[in-house]
């Protein structure tokens, strides 16, 4: 293949036809092997445009999901006449330390009275769901002044986890 | 021009180049996968608690109604959809009109209320409250599931 053919395979990209013609110019006079070339540029373009492609097709965030609440009017199923009403086991929380990420917990009732981290709360009340507590025991959450809501709703998704549905977020200031 | 060149040109071979247009056709992908994204961006940015042993549900995104309470970086105040809301009684009223006229255009879908993890509760509780006056049954709220291994 002499110099004339090659010009009339020449590619369209000029960063092609640079490297074609510093191979030419390298090539020993005479020399009829044809030069073997990759173009890498278009191929780490279009590399690129795939990785681009599955990063945004991927989410990198945790899916997010939420805990059902049962509002108070919702509970006013009709009662047993003949049933104890059942009083409310009150919890108490309320956001402490420099960080404001520490919680303290203070259970009401139930005999709950030991119980000092969200862990302990959803384990005891699992635990004797349907034997002194029954299953439609209903709690109270009450956060203090300023409670984050990360720990109201870590010490509401614990009673809901043990599988109490009776659970009703104090109104904040005390009452209600 | 020469005869034997005007010869070889005729007889050329066509050739397309498909890499620019695997490139262009990638772009254009990627362009209108952006845009979905941002017209569907509808949610504050704001990270909400994380629970390590969730009883949470699934959220139906594309139904659910959502009220989000701005962080006070935000200004503080309610989000639904793309409405803002004060924070005082009168914008909580607004809210909860808000709510019940979104309520009767939707059907029964759950409301969900989507707070940041450090937001204090006496500002998310106004938001509980304006679902339970709007009469929604079904208030559910958000978090991140942290799910061990």
């Amino acid at each position: 293949m002499d110099a004339h053919a090659w010009e009339g395979e020449r590619a369209v990209e000029p960063a092609h036809d640079a490297v074609v013609e510093a191979e030419r110019r390298t090539r020993p006079r005479g020399s009829a092997l044809p030069v073997m070339s990759l173009n890498l540029v278009t191929m780490i373009d279009v590399v690129f445009l795939l990785l681009v492609y599955f990063m945004l097709a991927t989410d990198f965030r945790t899916p997010e999901e939420a805990v059902p609440l049962d509002l108070p009017t919702r509970l006013t199923a009709p009662a047993d006449p003949l049933a104890l009403p059942a009083r409310p086991i009150e919890v108490f929380v309320e956001t402490m330390g420099e960080w404001r990420d520490e919680y303290a917990l203070r259970v009401e009732g139930g005999g709950l009275g030991h119980v000092r981290t969200v862990q302990m709360l959803r384990i005891d009340t699992e635990i004797r769901r349907g034997m002194d507590l029954g299953d439609d025991q209903p709690f109270v959450v009450r956060p203090g002044a300023g409670t984050n809501w990360e720990h109201v709703l870590a010490v509401y998704n614990a009673l809901r986890g043990a599988g109490y549905a009776r659970v009703r977020l104090a109104e904040p200031g005390g009452e209600g | 021009m020469r005869r034997g060149q005007g010869h070889r040109e005729a007889t050329a071979p066509i050739r397309s180049n498909m890499t620019p247009m695997i490139d262009v056709v990638f772009l254009l992908i990627i362009f209108f996968m952006l845009v979905a994204e941002m017209s569907r961006a509808r949610l504050v940015d704001l990270e909400p608690p994380r629970l390590s042993d969730p009883a949470s549900v699934e959220i139906d995104a594309e139904r659910a109604v959502i009220v989000q309470v701005l962080p006070e970086s935000m200004g503080g105040g309610y989000r639904l959809g793309d409405r803002a809301f004060g924070g005082d009684a009168a914008s909580l009223e607004a809210l909860g009109t808000a709510l019940r006229e979104r309520m009767l255009a939707v059907g029964d879908v759950p409301v969900l209320v989507r707070a940041s993890h450090a937001e204090p509760y006496e500002r998310v509780a106004p938001a509980i409250r304006a679902a339970g006056r709007a009469g929604v049954t079904r208030v559910q709220l958000v978090a991140l599931p942290e799910r061990g291994t």
